[in-house]
């Protein structure tokens, strides 16, 4: 015979016992499924607990009473967008209480009372779950001063997800507690070692970080997470006992691929904002990091702490001037920050003159909190004024690396003048690992990478009249050739981009069809250069940019949140050829389709 | 004498456009099957010229639905009399619910700078499609081979402002109407068409101008 604790503790254990920590094998990218269950009990002759019942009780929702003694109240139910229970839930299974089917929506945010028949202990409970937050709430209360009335919470969360196979993403976290509160997350993925955790146990504030997941050849992994709570009255627990935990999905694309600049695009989760998106992950903000990664000598760019830069500086590395070495084509020198600490670069500085230097990061902080406030700066004399934050809807990244030194094109022999009187040596170029990071609460440093990418540029033109590596201009119109190229996308390599200027993309009208309700035509894509180009595998053209709510109804996949087209038996284009794909846009609100085009020689992993 | 080729050519440039179909489809095999029609004329995904639409002479022993308006976006007009289309909106389209008879005749009329005046630059065309289907929700196509789409036929306005008709049904004929008609009542004439036209005849006095005297 248990006592009234010990019967607490063998339904708790119960509850938890089916935690998923394996992906299905049948797995697809699902809906969220979310459920809970709140026990309160309050202690009389007959004593309390859970157990499951071989009849349950179920009351017409949203009252989903599914177990009632005298002593004691069960209320429980899950949610999920079609209603129906999925395979992967986690937590307690609900047909050993009777429920069959889960309430179709995709959150939920419940208040409710639940009091015993007999002695009238009771407790007021939320329970939230939504695309950003999980959160119990329970606050018991006792019907007299020696009746121990206790409640016990339970809120799981498990959603299935895709990303490139071999690809790595970190997950923050962050939990908010009062009382008596336990938080577990994990993300998992189908190979070996593909599984990382975080827990927190306990009141206050706690950023979690689990880790960076590397996702297996299923290209899926699923994230669980579940809160417990309890609390008693009269007791020596906190009568109260809240627990959050906030998720932090982020989503970044990239723009540009294949031109001189390269642009990328931070956006919070539907309904929600950059600054409570930061809160929810438990950052003061977000903000860009990059690093010059490989930098041939000479090039024009010089930092303002030379001294304290001396192992990136051509004239030491390899007896070169000007410019900073990085990576193989500069002697090995080791990657820097862009801009650098110390000061930054001689070209670049705040609009009163004082030094740009916001290193670790990219833009200062306060650009990437302070929502539609300019950031004033001068390149080589020229004012430009970015807004990184827009609207706190949008965090926003842009670069246009100029290398006049790089010798994809001809260098005029003032440009020579410039390099030292030579060129970089033959298909050199510059490159970089950007990072979209989170800035902690606590000291500003900035977060694991909740994105990262890395990409080369040959763009030898110049931006305001010279060589940058923190490019805030557009390119000097004429100025040179060459242009960005993305090699990876969270650490997954991306095929090369056929830069827009060596094919024209053209496309039909879009003549609407009631039967599949869908506006269809062709893309016609067009070598314009005077090479064939090839592919070792297939082209695939990529939507970027689509309209809001405009989606391509005969995608092959997505690549960079763009979906995109794969050009089967074509593995050459020679110059003049086209080849035309069929689109297919779903358009529920009939709005003008654009996109822009991009071109890719190889397959997507 | 040897060089007149180029007034032909010159004002067959110049007067490009409108271009205009002629469609006849025997209904006969559904006749009395109360359906629906349907016309859009839309733009494509990228940077698309202006161009418009005319749905002419609408003729038939079925019956048109009185429950209207019909139309979606950049359409104005009600059968049987004129409608008219451009490519301004994403969607752009005419359903209504008819009772078919033996035969169904209309007149297509595409005009305006996509097919008068490319401008060279834009990638994308427009695209005007019809259909028939014989439930009133327009979900069953009839007298087409294209059951995916249910087109009885598409015209494709094309980036050098030519046109291409893809037929989907054997009981519909699509005929070009022979010759360069006029632009079709109410339209106005491309400004960039007189200027065409003007400085081709100008460019012929001056070249003729310039021949001797025996070979004018």
């Amino acid at each position: 015979v248990l006592n009234f604790r010990q019967r607490c503790r063998v339904g708790v254990v119960s509850f938890a016992a089916l935690v998923s920590s394996c992906l299905p094998a049948f797995a697809s990218n699902s809906e969220p499924y979310f459920s809970y269950m709140l026990n309160v009990l309050v202690e009389g002759d007959n004593g309390g607990g859970i157990a499951p019942v071989r009849e349950p009780l179920r009351e017409p929702r949203p009252r989903v009473i599914i177990n009632q003694t005298p002593y004691s109240v069960v209320q429980a139910d899950c949610y999920s967008t079609n209603g129906d229970i999925p395979s992967f839930y986690i937590g307690f299974d609900p047909n050993m209480y009777g429920i069959t089917t889960c309430e179709g929506a995709s959150s939920f945010n419940l208040a409710s009372t639940l009091t015993t028949q007999m002695l009238g202990g009771s407790s007021a409970n939320v329970v939230t779950g939504s695309a950003t937050t999980i959160s119990l709430s329970m606050k018991p209360s006792a019907p007299g001063p020696f009746l121990l009335t206790a409640a016990i919470g339970i809120v799981n969360y498990a959603q299935i997800f895709e990303a490139p196979p071999g690809s790595t993403v970190n997950f923050p976290f962050s939990t908010v507690g009062t009382g008596n509160g336990q938080v577990d997350v994990t993300a998992s993925s189908d190979c070996d070692g593909c599984f990382v955790s975080a827990g927190n146990t306990g009141p206050s504030m706690q950023n979690l970080n689990m880790g960076t997941l590397t996702i297996g050849p299923s290209g899926q992994y699923t994230i669980t997470a579940q809160l417990f709570g309890s609390a008693e009255n009269p007791g020596n627990v906190a009568p109260v006992s809240s627990i959050t935990l906030n998720f932090c999905p982020m989503t970044v694309t990239l723009f540009g691929n294949g031109t001189p600049t390269i642009r990328a695009n931070a956006l919070p989760p539907a309904s929600t904002n950059l600054s409570t998106a930061a809160t929810s992950c438990g950052y003061q903000g977000f903000n860009w990091q990059q690093s010059v990664t490989n930098s041939p000598c000479p090039d024009t760019v010089v930092p303002v702490a030379t001294a304290a830069l001396n192992a990136n500086l051509c004239s030491m590395v390899l007896g070169i001037s000007p410019g900073m070495a990085a990576g193989p084509q500069g002697g090995d020198a080791p990657q820097f920050n862009d801009p650098p600490p110390g000061g930054g670069y001689t070209y670049l500085t705040y609009a009163d003159g004082s030094p740009y230097s916001p290193s670790p990061y990219y833009y200062p902080i306060l650009a990437g909190t302070q929502e539609n406030v300019p950031l004033p700066l001068l390149v080589n004399g020229n004012l430009v004024s970015p807004i990184i934050n827009h609207g706190n809807a949008a965090l926003a990244f842009v670069d246009t690396p100029a290398g006049p030194c790089l010798p994809t094109g001809p260098l005029s022999a003032t440009t020579l003048a410039k390099c030292g009187g030579h060129a970089a040596p033959e298909n050199s170029y510059m490159g970089f690992t950007t990072n979209f990071v989170g800035v902690n609460l606590s000291d500003g440093s900035p977060s694991p990478p909740l994105f990262s990418w890395t990409y080369v540029s040959n763009y030898n033109g110049t931006v305001g009249g010279i060589g940058v590596f923190s490019g805030f201009l557009p390119p000097d119109p004429g100025s040179g050739v060459g242009n960005v190229t993305i090699t990876s996308i969270n650490g997954v390599p991306v095929p090369p981009i056929i830069p827009p200027a060596q094919v024209r993309t053209t496309a039909s009208g879009l003549a609407y069809s009631r039967v599949t309700k869908t506006f269809n035509g062709t893309v016609t894509i067009t070598n314009t250069s005077g090479t064939t180009l090839t592919t070792p595998s297939a082209f695939q053209l990529v939507l970027n940019s689509l309209p809001a709510g405009v989606t391509l109804s005969n995608s092959m996949g997505t690549f960079n949140q763009c979906p995109y087209i794969t050009i089967p038996a074509l593995t050459s284009l020679i110059p003049g050829q086209s080849v035309t794909v069929a689109v297919q846009f779903s358009n529920p609100s009939d709005a003008l389709i654009d996109f822009t085009p991009e071109f890719y020689a190889g397959s997507f992993q | 004498m040897r060089f007149t080729w180029l007034l032909p050519l010159c004002a067959a440039f110049a007067m490009a456009g409108p271009i205009t179909y002629d469609v006849t489809v025997n209904t006969s095999s559904i006749s009395g099957i109360t359906g629906s029609l349907d016309f859009n004329f839309n733009p494509g995904p990228l940077v698309t010229q202006s161009a418009s639409l005319q749905i002419l002479n609408f003729n038939s022993d079925g019956t048109l639905a009185e429950a209207c308006p019909c139309g979606t976006g950049d359409v104005s007009g009600q059968l049987p009399a004129t409608l008219t289309f451009d490519n301004g909106s994403g969607f752009n389209d005419y359903f209504d619910n008819f009772t078919f008879g033996s035969t169904i005749t209309f007149s297509v009329s595409l005009y305006g700078p996509a097919l008068s005046s490319p401008d060279g630059v834009s990638t994308s065309g427009s695209t005007f499609a019809f259909s028939m289907f014989s439930d009133t929700a327009g979900t069953m196509p009839v007298l087409t081979s294209d059951t995916a789409d249910g087109y009885a036929f598409t015209i494709g306005v094309n980036l050098d402002g030519s046109t291409t008709v893809t037929n989907f049904s054997t009981e519909t004929t699509i005929e070009a109407e022979s010759g360069v008609g006029p632009p079709p009542s109410g339209s106005v004439p491309e400004p960039g068409t007189f200027l065409t036209v003007l400085i081709a005849l100008v460019g012929l006095v001056r070249f003729r101008g310039r021949l001797p005297a025996g070979a004018r």
